[in-house]
This record gives structure tokens, sequence and C-alpha cells, in this order.
């Protein structure tokens, strides 16, 4: 193996990462990088990593801030459909 | 009354959409009580990452449910209702950022997104001369082998969160809504009023810090076992 002028280097894959997972690179691009990984343990970790990650920012909770002033809101419901011209 | 559009697993999203948008035009209060308990803890976390304070965030909401019910009767349906009411948040949040920062002229700069550091850092790799010059100096670990209870824990679910607050406030946008929230990318964009280009540029850059902020954690306590 060696480096040839056309091989993508590791530090060009960790840039382009999510074109690729999104697949949004063009076929010129995405056929280089798919060559690289191929051979590249490092960078098959990297992505390996980054797909980890986008798991791990799925399992997050955003309901950790309490609950919604529910009293608060239908209040604003009432207020609101009391001010409509036609309120069934 | 008739139980709105609860998801039941056979209604289709739209048709589900369709009957909240009824109801909340008739006034109904559980349609409303619905949409709170679906987008109220997103909405206000993602207000929370134009204004920082968590009072102006609260506020923000509240306006935005304003808005949403004195907006339906003229909604098209052309986006979502979903995408409608981020929409409609993501307008007032940016207003009210501006405000709130010429009130407070320190914190003008804070939050800029125009960084362009690398994804990861310039060490990381051979450096110029090398022979392998690009290439990794130390290939990263292989996540897949930790185990289980460390990856998953709720250590390190608490680090992803805190890492996203750690964001310019555009890449923690993005991040939310596609990777916590789970959108598609076109629904993003759409929402937060961006093109698909920046979109992605915004959660490639939010990615990769989330990404070195766990390997620096799961390295670490790599080291302490």
């Amino acid at each position: 193996m060696s480096a040839e002028p056309e091989d993508m280097r590791c530090n060009e894959v960790v840039e382009i990462v999510t074109h690729y997972l999104e697949g949004a690179l063009d076929e010129a691009t995405q056929t280089r990088i798919e060559r690289h990984i191929e051979g590249c343990r490092g960078c098959t970790h990297y992505i390996g990593q980054i797909r980890i990650t986008i798991d791990l920012l799925g399992r997050v909770r955003t309901d950790d801030r309490g609950e919604p002033q529910s009293d608060e809101l239908r209040a604003v419901l009432r207020e609101w459909r009391a001010g409509r011209p036609s309120s069934p | 009354m008739q139980p709105v559009a609860l998801p039941d697993g056979r209604r289709s999203d739209n048709e589900d959409e369709r009957a909240l948008v009824a109801a909340l035009r008739r006034g109904d209060e559980d349609a409303f009580a619905e949409i709170v308990r679906r987008y109220g803890a997103p909405l206000l976390r993602l207000a929370r990452t134009f204004v920082r304070d968590q009072a102006v965030a609260e506020d923000v909401v509240q306006e935005t449910w304003l808005a949403v019910l004195n907006g339906i009767d003229r909604f098209e349906g052309r986006s979502s209702l979903k995408t409608w009411i981020f929409q409609i948040l993501s307008n007032r949040a940016k207003t009210r950022a501006v405000r709130e920062r010429r009130s407070a002229p320190f914190s003008a700069l804070a939050g800029d997104d125009e960084d362009d550091e690398g994804a990861v850092d310039a060490d990381r790799f051979l450096g110029v001369g090398d022979r392998w010059a690009g290439h990794w100096a130390a290939a990263p670990a292989d996540w897949s082998r930790l185990p289980e209870e460390r990856l998953l824990g709720q250590e390190t679910l608490a680090l992803v969160n805190a890492a996203i607050d750690q964001l310019p406030p555009r890449q923690a946008q993005v991040i939310m809504l596609r990777d916590v929230e789970g959108w598609p990318a076109d629904e993003v964009s759409a929402a937060l009023q961006i093109s698909d280009g920046n979109q992605r540029i915004l959660l490639h850059r939010a990615r990769s810090k989330v990404r070195a902020a766990l390997e620096q954690y799961l390295s670490e306590e790599g080291a302490a076992t």
C-alpha cells in the first residue's frame, strides 16, 4: 500500500463525513471516500464513533425541564377563545 | 367531546395533523393540551439556544403558543403543523435575542457560529513531511467494543446533553432538531429557515464537537478502570 495522489487522506474524511452519511457527496468523491474507508481502520472507527454519537443524541431526553405550565396555557386558550368572533 | 388525534397507530400523520388543526380551530382544549404535550419541551429547549435566560425562553414559548392559536385559521398546511410551530418560535426567539443582546452588550459576541476549526484536532494527524501526512497518527478507538452500560449509561447521556449546551446557538439548534428530536433534514431547514447546505455544515460542526467531547470522556474513563 502506498499513498497515491488521488487517495483521500484521513483529515479529509473527517471533514466530509456528514456529507457522506447524508448521501450528499458527488459520485467521484463518494467513490474515493468508500475506497479510503475500506482500507483504513482509523476512519472506519471514526465513522463508527460518529454513528454512535448520533445514536446517543437520539437517546437524550428533552423532557427534563418539567411539565409545561398547563394551567397558564389553558388560561391562554380560554382567553383566546373568548376573544374570537364566533366561539363555538 | 371527541378524543382528538391521539396517536393510536391507525391514523396516518397527515390525518392526525388535519384532525388536530381542525380541533384547534374550534378552540378545543384537549387538542391544545396535546400539541403542548408534544412540542412544549423541545420548543423550550430550542428557545434556550436563542435566549439563554430560562424565564425569557419560557416567555418566548408562551408567546409562540398565543401566535399559534391566533394564526391557526391562516395555517395553510404548506409545511407540517410541527414545522410551522417551530418556525414561529424561531422567528420570535431571534427577535427576542437581538433585543436582549442590545440590553446586555457584553454578551454581544457570545455564541458566534463562525468558527472554522477542524472536526478533529490537527495534531491527531501526521504532519507535513511525513510520508503519510494527513493520516491518523493513532487510530481512533473502536467504541463498539465498549461495554454497553458504560456507553449508554446516564453519565454518558448527561455528558452528551452538556456538550449540546456548549455548542454555538445555531449548531445547537440544528443538532437538537436533527439528532435529538430525529427530524429529517428538510424539516429542520424549513423550521430554522436556513438553506440545506447551511443545515449540513452546522450539523457537521455540531456532531464533530459532541463526538470529541465523548471521546475525551470515554478515554478518561477507560484510563481510570
